[in-house]
């Protein structure tokens, strides 16, 4: 069952738990993805995907169906995972071991020690290939590209969470597009000489 | 050429079958027990406590209007007893 936004905060307000059980079973797959996508390792994502419900939980009052409920969520997702993020890096500059970060080397097509649960296994050499290319993306296009093509958002759900005309979306993945076969290109022939 | 672009094209296509990823059930249920988490965590503080705390700050206040308005009276009563005792003089 699907609620529309209004039946969603007449739900919140009539019964917040039952609200809360609601979106948890229709987007906690959703937002696992979204923050394996971001976070690109599994236990990270694990915890951030209950810190994102815990948020949502405490601030299902303040939803007040400005926008789409897909959308809030990604943003309390997006927000969560740069925090994480930040606070993940903010521990490893004050740690005594110096951390390479591995997405900072750029893009070379090494193996990323990750494999995506979501990933054939006759797919892993291949997906780690591609996650690097779209690391390489710039920020727009990578996003774009992911929630498009690995997330499976519509391209009017992704306008509205990147907050761009649909147009503007088709356009960004155009060049998202080029740009990932001219990254792969390069490294196809690099790999080779 | 030919070979560079069936490779690229195949590296393309794994975005098409990659599968949503399962969330694993134990994360499922914790996700679930948020609400009763979040009660608990309010629970902490017992309604006793909120009670006392709400009865103090009420005191106090209470306290401060009394002695601002028993100052405001003090004042208003010597005001009058110099404005008396000057006009007295200036009739001297």
């Amino acid at each position: 069952m699907i609620l529309t936004e209004q039946e969603f905060i007449r739900c919140a307000q009539r019964n917040k738990d039952e609200a809360f059980a609601y979106l948890t079973d229709a987007y906690a797959q959703k937002v696992y993805g979204s923050c394996l996508q971001m976070l690109r390792n599994t236990e990270d994502a694990e915890d951030l995907v209950q810190e994102v419900f815990t948020s949502i939980y405490l601030s299902l009052d303040s939803f007040g169906g400005k926008s789409k409920l897909s959308t809030w969520i990604y943003a309390v997702t997006q927000n969560k995972a740069k925090e994480f993020l930040r606070n993940k890096n903010r521990l490893k500059r004050k740690g005594s071991l110096t951390v390479l970060d591995e997405y900072s080397e750029g893009f070379s097509g090494a193996t990323i020690n990750f494999n995506h649960p979501g990933v054939q296994l006759e797919d892993k050499e291949k997906a780690q290939v591609l996650f690097r290319a779209i690391d390489s993306l710039a920020e727009n296009q990578a996003e774009a590209f992911r929630l498009a093509k690995i997330e499976g958002y519509s391209y009017a759900e992704i306008a509205e969470m990147m907050e761009l005309s649909v147009s503007s979306i088709e356009s960004l993945l155009f060049r998202a597009n080029k740009r990932l076969r001219i990254i792969l290109g390069d490294f196809y022939n690099k790999s080779r000489s | 050429m030919k070979e560079e672009q069936q490779w690229i094209e195949d590296i393309v296509s794994v975005s098409e079958r990659i599968k949503t990823p399962e969330i694993p059930m134990d994360v499922l249920q914790r996700i679930k027990q948020i609400p009763s988490r979040a009660k608990s965590t309010v629970d902490l503080v017992p309604k006793r406590t909120i009670w006392l705390v709400a009865a103090s700050i009420a005191a106090l206040v209470a306290i401060n209007i009394y002695a601002s308005r028993t100052t405001q009276t003090t004042n208003e009563s010597s005001n009058s007893f110099g404005e008396t005792y000057f006009s007295h003089l200036k009739q001297l």
